[in-house]
């Protein structure tokens, strides 16, 4: 049954393999893929997942325990260096002085304990300030100074390695000597932590957690992010940007220097090659790990992603016995594809998947009845609406439904987010009844003459007798596998209410927002459902997913059943809400020639059906052509897509059966173009559109003059409802 | 082609810059809109079917149908018939004592005083003529003609654009319609002929391929005015060596999009009415089974004039050296479409709205010249 209402229709022609092409779109899924912020590190995640997989393949005693710990304890060192390099680089510059950084903290850490004999911990302390006081001196510069970053680092680095240099030849032979011992230096070089993870790997995967929540999570952590961003911005809402990059150079110093400081314990050689490149390691891996060169985008995770890619390969390589230059060329190369995707992608990301969001799908309709004046169908072309007479001309914008209380007033939805109320004679007295925003769509009055409104863009909403505005529901049960969040409401688009008060409501697509609701034409893809709120449990819950934009909905007039029309398939449905064969879906009309909108109950037991729009040839033949939509949508403006006919004005009536009886026409809409709705009122038939400036109003003779819908919902009442 | 659209993209990839040469103009400088056309009064009245006109002596000749009129008097309100040709007359051409005129699917003929037939051209070069769409006499009394299409008769003519033939010639005859040969073959539906005073060269519009080139009487083609915003159509003169332009439909990015797509417009033409074609036409209804485009959406019960256009009414005057300098518009929303003729009648300047059934005077033909 549900079956029906997402494949009706697309069963007249082409080959099974076609439809199923264009049911199950690959392309759908990677553009609501791409626009998932955890997948920007997917690539960089894949590629170090397969290396450490090539490795442990043709590298022997690889993957096992104590190899893990080597290579852990060897990773450590140098994670530190990529974090510091990842935070400058995210604030917007760059730390070219991390390597010697750390060559420095190492002869100052050896300096202090195999020279000096300090005790360990004021080596820990003393070798973290070095660190931050080089960093320090960098941040003034870039910071306060304003001084360009890469040169900046470039010329510390320079100034930094050759004083390593100096100081490591004068004091090469008291260092070799040195044989002072401490266990809490042995621990860093050396110890285990908790289950045994390398001491000082376990530090780095603290630091990183830390370092994660204080950048995602804190203020100094939000301030440095804004700052690669947009440092004008950052300035301008307040952020002391000097302070914080400042701050920022520091913290990549004094983590260069506790990587420097393990090493220092673990190695205890002062030797003039330390951390000699490291600064390129450093970038590389925190590029390649998804960090952007351009600032202000970047997590410590993804820092550490790169330096373990950066590590494994070039571990891996000498261990394969690759010369080191060559390691050093691949880790160029590497570094040159990583910088060029970076800026490919961060330019186009969000390009590209604005290019392939809009996927069009087959729809094939079956030929409709025609509309042809002298064609005899009850379709058939008359000017009916020509007649109609114009209520609040040009002073509503976009009345998509009409509605009347049992006052007599008028009520309608404007695109300006407000609710307007018409009354007194001819209806000549205009107020504003209520102020809801969005896009006031469907409506409907409940038992206590509450109105009821679908708002596009906010949800389900009512407004009592007093025009107070209160929120029924804005979000329903998140569907299971389903990329894109669909619990929150998009489009809501129409209501009406059960015998027991529930409301059933359309939503009409959830993957385009209310002002680009002709893209899910062009698409023609099952993006909508049927949703019901029970005000009872205050519960909202889907009842039909994948329908093809489902717009109006009317209660069935013995309440058992709820009619939906579903546009782009230009076909009314019936879903049973009460007896035998409740929770299933009929298909009550599928050859409709145009757009069926809104649907609402007639006085004499049938239904009038407003056709927003006529099937034109053309775009038939374009629905049944997505590769033909598709370029279309790509190659040319919006205004000049093509459009169904909706120029036009057509309300159709229909019996219980499903059979027309007859319609009503304003061929080429000069009153009632994109008409959407209508209300039948005491022997009359007022007249909607989304895109109208007036309200229509006509007679209908035959009708019963008494008939009204709140009486036919809720029964007469003696006494009105008294405002 | 199995990889059409593939290789589209790929060329669009590698060669951004290849097609910006004949990407669609946007309508600019000269040929800002106006709503020059809307707001011209109409010449006597209105003529349903309207196609060319053509002064001779007192008379302003149009063909609408398959009759040839006769306006005169004053505010050429009188209006009598001269002739009848069926199945249908298209263009026109008062030349000495003679009117000549387009025959629908015939050929041309030649008619002298009180529309009597007195020669008549069928066939040239072995082939028949039956798409004649302009006729222009050189200084030497001799004829030029211009055969649309081989494929076609001229109502047909949406059927040749989709088709993308280029199978139209122009022909060369004695004023008495003998002698005729072709000056120049596999043009796309050339549309319009202006004879220069140099006697030497003919100026030529080719309407599929939106130019206007020039022809010597030896067959030498040169261009003139390339990728112009719309189809070119019959040409006038202005007298002063520049010219009067009717541009009988504007491009639009819709239609050319299908001119691309070749399954899609195969299609089309096997399955749907020509009515309701995306292709460019004279006039638009309105109707619902018409294709629609988003800018045309009706709001708030207007349709934008901006709004990519089905029809398009559109006159444009040519300086000597080809450049447009001035251009008369009705844009969408208006009435006055299809601008299938224009020229000078006396001092004033005249047009003929196919899509509207309507003649227009222009007013001073000086004055909507735009630059000196």
């Amino acid at each position: 049954m549900k079956t029906g209402v997402r494949y009706h229709g697309a069963l007249l022609h082409g080959g099974l393999v076609r439809r199923l092409y264009h049911r199950w779109s690959l392309k759908l899924i990677l553009s609501e893929l791409l626009a998932k912020r955890w997948m920007e590190p997917a690539i960089p995640f894949v590629l170090m997942c397969g290396l450490l997989a090539y490795f442990a393949a043709v590298t022997p005693h690889y993957a096992t325990w104590a190899n893990a710990g080597t290579l852990g304890r060897q990773f450590a060192d140098m994670g530190f260096v990529v974090i510091a390099m990842g935070l400058v680089v995210i604030s917007g510059g760059i730390d070219l002085s991390v390597g010697a950084v750390f060559a420095f903290a190492n002869f100052v850490a050896l300096a202090l304990f195999q020279i000096l004999h300090v005790p360990v911990p004021v080596v820990i302390v003393g070798t973290l300030l070095a660190g931050g006081l080089v960093g320090a001196i960098n941040g003034v510069l870039v910071g306060y100074l304003k001084s360009r970053p890469f040169l900046t680092t470039l010329a510390t680095l320079i100034i930094l390695r050759a004083l390593v240099d100096l100081l490591s030849q004068r004091y090469s032979v008291q260092l070799a000597m040195g044989t002072h011992d401490a266990w809490l230096w042995a621990y860093l070089g050396r110890g285990l932590a908790c289950g045994g993870i390398p001491s000082n790997l376990m530090l780095l995967l603290s630091v990183a957690v830390i370092g994660h929540f204080l950048l995602s999570r804190s203020r100094p952590g939000w301030h440095l992010t804004a700052l690669g961003s947009s440092r004008k911005a950052a300035r301008h809402a307040g952020i002391a940007v000097e302070r914080t990059l400042c701050m920022t150079y520091v913290t990549s110093g004094v983590l260069s220097a506790t990587g420097g400081l393990f090493y220092a314990a673990r190695l205890e050689s002062s030797g003039s090659d330390t951390g000699v490149g490291w600064e390129v390691n450093a970038l590389t891996a925190v590029v390649l790990g998804g960090v952007s060169l351009a600032g202000g985008r970047g997590t410590v995770a993804r820092a550490l992603l790169g330096a373990v890619i950066v590590f494994v390969l070039v571990n891996g390589l000498v261990r394969l016995g690759v010369p080191g230059a060559v390691t050093s060329a691949a880790l160029g190369a590497l570094l040159l594809v990583a910088v060029g995707s970076d800026a490919k992608w961060a330019k186009n990301r969000l390009k590209t998947i604005q290019k392939i969001y809009l996927n069009p799908t087959l729809v094939e309709l079956r030929p409709a009845p025609s509309t042809a004046p002298d064609s005899g169908t009850p379709y058939a072309e008359n000017d009916r609406l020509r007649d109609s007479r114009e209520l609040g001309l040009n002073q509503v914008e976009g009345p998509e439904d009409v509605i009347l209380d049992r006052e007599d007033r008028l009520y309608t939805g404007t695109r300006d987010g407000l609710i307007l109320r018409f009354s007194g004679p001819n209806f000549a007295r205009r107020e504003v009844f209520a102020r809801i925003g969005g896009r006031p769509l469907g409506m409907a009055f409940d038992r206590a003459d509450n109105l009821l409104v679908c708002v596009g863009g906010m949800g389900l909403y009512g407004v009592t007798p007093q025009g107070e505005v209160y929120k029924l529901t804005d979000a329903t049960n998140r569907s299971w596998f389903k990329l894109n969040d669909d619990a929150r409401l998009r489009l809501a688009d129409d209501l009406d209410i059960a015998p027991d008060g529930k409301v059933y409501f359309s939503e009409a697509t959830i993957r385009y927002e209310m002002h680009s609701w002709h893209l899910d034409g062009m698409e023609g893809r099952a993006n909508g459902r049927l949703i019901c709120y029970d005000p009872a449990t205050r519960r909202t819950r889907t009842v039909i997913k994948d329908i093809c934009f489902p717009n109006g909905v009317c209660t069935a007039h013995d309440g058992k059943s709820v009619l939906f029309a579903s546009t782009w398939l230009c076909s009314i449905f019936r879903y049973w809400i009460d007896g035998p064969r409740k929770g299933q879906v009929d298909t009550l009309i599928d050859d409709l020639p145009g757009y069926p909108d809104n649907i609402n109950r007639a006085s004499d037991g049938s239904y009038w059906l407003a056709m927003v729009g006529i099937r034109s040839p053309t775009f038939d033949l374009a629905m049944r052509n997505p590769g033909f939509r598709l370029r279309m949508v790509k190659q040319l403006p919006p205004d000049e897509w093509m459009l169904p006919g909706i120029n036009n004005g057509c309300v159709v009536k229909f019996t219980e059966q499903g059979k027309v009886v007859e319609s009503l026409w304003d061929p080429g809409g000069h009153k009632h173009a994109t008409l959407t709705s209508m209300r039948e009122h005491k022997g009359k038939l007022y007249l909607g559109g989304l895109e109208n400036n007036r309200i229509g109003c006509i007679d209908l003779p035959d009708a019963d003059p008494h008939w009204s819908g709140c009486d036919s919902y809720w029964g007469k009442r003696e006494t009105p409802h008294v405002v | 082609m199995l990889f059409e659209h593939l290789l589209a993209d790929l060329t669009a990839v590698f060669f951004p810059a290849r097609d910006a040469a004949d990407a669609m103009p946007v309508m600019d400088g000269p040929w800002t809109p106006n709503r020059a056309l809307d707001d011209a009064p109409l010449l006597g009245l209105p003529l349903p079917g309207c196609d060319d006109l053509a002064v001779g002596g007192d008379c302003v000749f149009v063909s609408a149908g398959a009759v040839i009129w006769c306006l005169r008097g004053v505010d050429f309100a009188t209006r009598s018939l001269y002739a009848t040709l069926a199945p249908g007359v298209g263009a026109l051409l008062a030349h000495r004592d003679s009117l000549y005129a387009a025959v629908t699917g015939l050929g041309v003929v030649r008619l002298v005083a009180a529309g009597r037939e007195i020669a008549r051209l069928e066939t040239v070069a072995g082939k028949p003529l039956r798409c004649v769409t302009a006729l222009a006499a050189l200084p030497d009394g001799r004829l030029v003609i211009a055969d649309g299409s081989a494929h076609h008769p001229t109502a047909q003519w949406t059927h040749d654009l989709m088709e993308q033939r280029a199978s139209g010639r122009l022909v060369l005859a004695a004023a008495d319609l003998s002698h005729a040969t072709v000056l120049a073959e596999g043009l796309a539906w050339p549309a319009g002929l202006l004879a220069q005073e140099d006697g030497e060269h003919l100026l030529f519009s080719e309407s599929w391929r939106h130019r206007l080139q020039r022809v010597n009487l030896q067959g030498v083609i040169e261009p003139v005015l390339r990728n112009l915003p719309g189809y070119p159509g019959r040409l006038a003169s202005d007298g002063k060596q520049g010219a009067w332009l009717a541009v009988f439909a504007a491009r639009t990015q819709l239609v050319e999009l299908v001119l691309r797509e070749r399954k899609f417009r195969t299609e089309m033409m096997a399955t749907v009415d020509p009515r309701y074609w995306i292709a460019p036409s004279l006039q638009s209804s309105g109707h619902y089974l018409e294709p629609l485009q988003g800018g045309a959406l009706k709001k708030l019960g207007v349709i934008k004039p901006w709004a990519p256009p089905r029809s398009y009414g559109l006159v444009a005057h040519l300086a000597r050296d080809g450049e447009c300098t001035a251009s008369l518009h009705s844009r969408a929303g208006g009435l006055h479409h299809g601008i299938t003729a224009v020229g000078p009648l006396g001092e004033r300047l005249v047009a003929v709205s196919h899509g509207s059934g309507r003649v227009l005077d222009l007013g001073l033909a000086s004055s909507r010249e735009g630059r000196p």
